[in-house]
């Protein structure tokens, strides 16, 4: 697995100067927005850190590169929790340090004020970030980057889709809907930890589901 | 080394069936023109595809029980993949000296600079003939026991191809348990490197014969019509017609040679042996 470690290091050095760009942008953000709106620059820096460690599915996949990749002593299971182990090391190394160039720059908040804001924003943040992450990379390695992005917008679809109808059945559906009503009423009356551990076990459990459906299609794919 | 024991995959429109073995210490070679099943069979006995039915043992493994130390000991070349092209001689390397135990940088950057390839470009920026050597030096670079190389030589100058095979030459004199399967449709390239050849067409392996026995043992004859008939055809494999009559193919050269020495009795290069086989008919 550290070979394929190495690998996504070396294709992400190679795409250092776009990565230097994007440095550049959140550094600018974190010198002009860390006072006034920390979360979205914390947002930001984690999205676009899940985006490219998600690329180097991407740059296995071109020039029948899968092909290759598995006549080397490595198994298709490594291959994924390899990928796994990137993304998950990637983002949180990513958010924590734009979290703490933040905290440091944020200037005149107290550590409870501070913590508070992690708490409710930049922690949340993270873990969405890893959420979408971890369902995009499945999706990848089933479709390849092309028809990967056709499938996200289908996905869309169907929720937009499932939204509209949700509401145009409203009527008859409000029996199931009331216990909606009554699971998001009964979270808002939880406190902050409660919430963000509901939130991490989400997390967790996405990865351990993703993941295995991952390797069950990186085994059956034919090369 | 390799065996492949009715090794079938189906898809639509093309059938593989075959069998064929590679023994400890011999290079072995599958010609064949393109999409006749070569580079099915190579995927099939690297575990890349599903087979449907048939058996492919590598060390006497089946190649799905293969682990990722089982595959250290197998150094691969394929015509259409290879490592990421936006990598560099020198990214290959670190990737290389962590999969493989027995992998030395020193001699493979030494090899590099032998054939002229540059370690900081990116690969893509290579010509056919750079990105060809250092596939079959990625293959060689791990003391690997068993090469399995699909189309090495394919699209390169003769100067190229030559450099490719001294490269295996020398791989195998290294140790004499080694073993290469290699696959050209490039003939005269086998010709002088493999022990023994199987010929594929259509996804069945035709004709398995020791490059020797071929080169030297089987022959064209080229008859007129008079002389076909008369002839004793207990030692013809295939005919084809011709202008002139027929051309038959025999593995029994000196029989034809003293006992008709008024036919045309040519011993042609393996081309000559494929295309009998390939578009003439059985006898």
């Amino acid at each position: 697995m550290k070979g394929l470690l190495v690998k996504d290091l070396q294709i992400l050095r190679q795409q250092r100067r776009f990565l230097l760009l994007l440095f550049g942008i959140i550094c600018f953000l974190m010198i002009t927005q860390a006072m006034t709106d920390p979360a979205f620059i914390i947002g930001y820096a984690t999205f676009m850190s899940a985006m490219v460690l998600l690329g180097t599915v991407s740059y296995d996949e071109i020039e029948n590169g899968y092909t290759f990749l598995f006549t080397l002593p490595v198994t298709r299971k490594s291959y994924v929790v390899s990928k796994y182990v990137l993304a998950l090391v990637g983002v949180i190394l990513v958010w924590t340090a734009v979290t703490v160039f933040c905290m440091v720059f944020a200037g005149g908040k107290t550590g409870t004020a501070w913590m508070e804001e992690m708490l409710t924003q930049a922690v949340p943040v993270l873990l969405v970030c890893l959420i979408l992450l971890f369902i995009m990379l499945p999706i990848q390695m089933k479709f390849g980057a092309e028809k990967s992005r056709i499938v996200l917008i289908g996905i869309a679809g169907i929720i937009v889709v499932a939204g509209y109808l949700l509401k145009l059945l409203a009527d008859k559906l409000e029996g199931v809907l009331s216990y909606g009503k009554a699971i998001v009423e009964k979270l808002a009356t939880l406190d902050i930890w409660s919430v963000l551990g509901i939130m991490i076990l989400l997390t967790v459990g996405v990865m351990l589901v993703t993941m295995y459906v991952s390797i069950r299609i990186m085994e059956k794919k034919e090369l | 080394m390799i065996k492949a024991e009715g090794l079938r995959k189906v898809y639509d429109g093309f059938e593989l069936n075959c069998s064929f073995e590679v023994m400890p210490g011999t290079i072995v070679g599958l010609i064949g023109p393109n999409g006749m099943g070569k580079s099915t069979t190579f995927k099939a006995i690297l575990g890349l595809i599903s087979t449907d039915g048939g058996k492919a043992t590598l060390f006497g493994k089946d190649v799905a029980q293969l682990t990722a130390e089982d595959r250290q000991q197998i150094g691969v070349s394929l015509a259409e993949a290879g490592f990421s092209s936006y990598l560099t001689v020198k990214g290959i390397i670190s990737i290389l000296r962590q999969m493989y135990p027995v992998f030395d940088a020193a001699e493979f950057k030494k090899l590099c600079e032998r054939f002229r390839i540059p370690l900081n470009k990116q690969v893509k920026e290579f010509s056919t003939g750079m990105k060809a050597k250092l596939k079959v030096l990625v293959a060689i670079s791990h003391g690997a026991k068993l090469l399995i190389l699909d189309e090495p030589t394919a699209g390169l100058d003769v100067g190229a191809r030559e450099e490719i095979l001294d490269m295996l030459r020398a791989y195998m004199e290294e140790d004499e348990e080694r073993s290469i399967l290699i696959s050209s449709h490039i003939s005269s390239d086998l010709e002088g490197l493999c022990d023994e050849l199987y010929l594929i067409n259509e996804g069945k392996i035709v004709l398995h014969e020791e490059t020797d026995v071929l080169l030297n043992e089987y022959a064209i004859l080229k008859v007129k019509d008079s002389q076909y008939a008369s002839l004793d055809k207990s030692y013809l494999l295939y005919r084809r017609k011709e202008n002139y009559g027929y051309s038959c193919l025999t593995k029994e050269r000196s029989f034809y040679q003293e006992n008709y020495p008024d036919i045309v009795v040519e011993k042609g290069t393996i081309d000559d042996l494929i295309l009998m086989v390939m578009k003439g008919e059985k006898v």
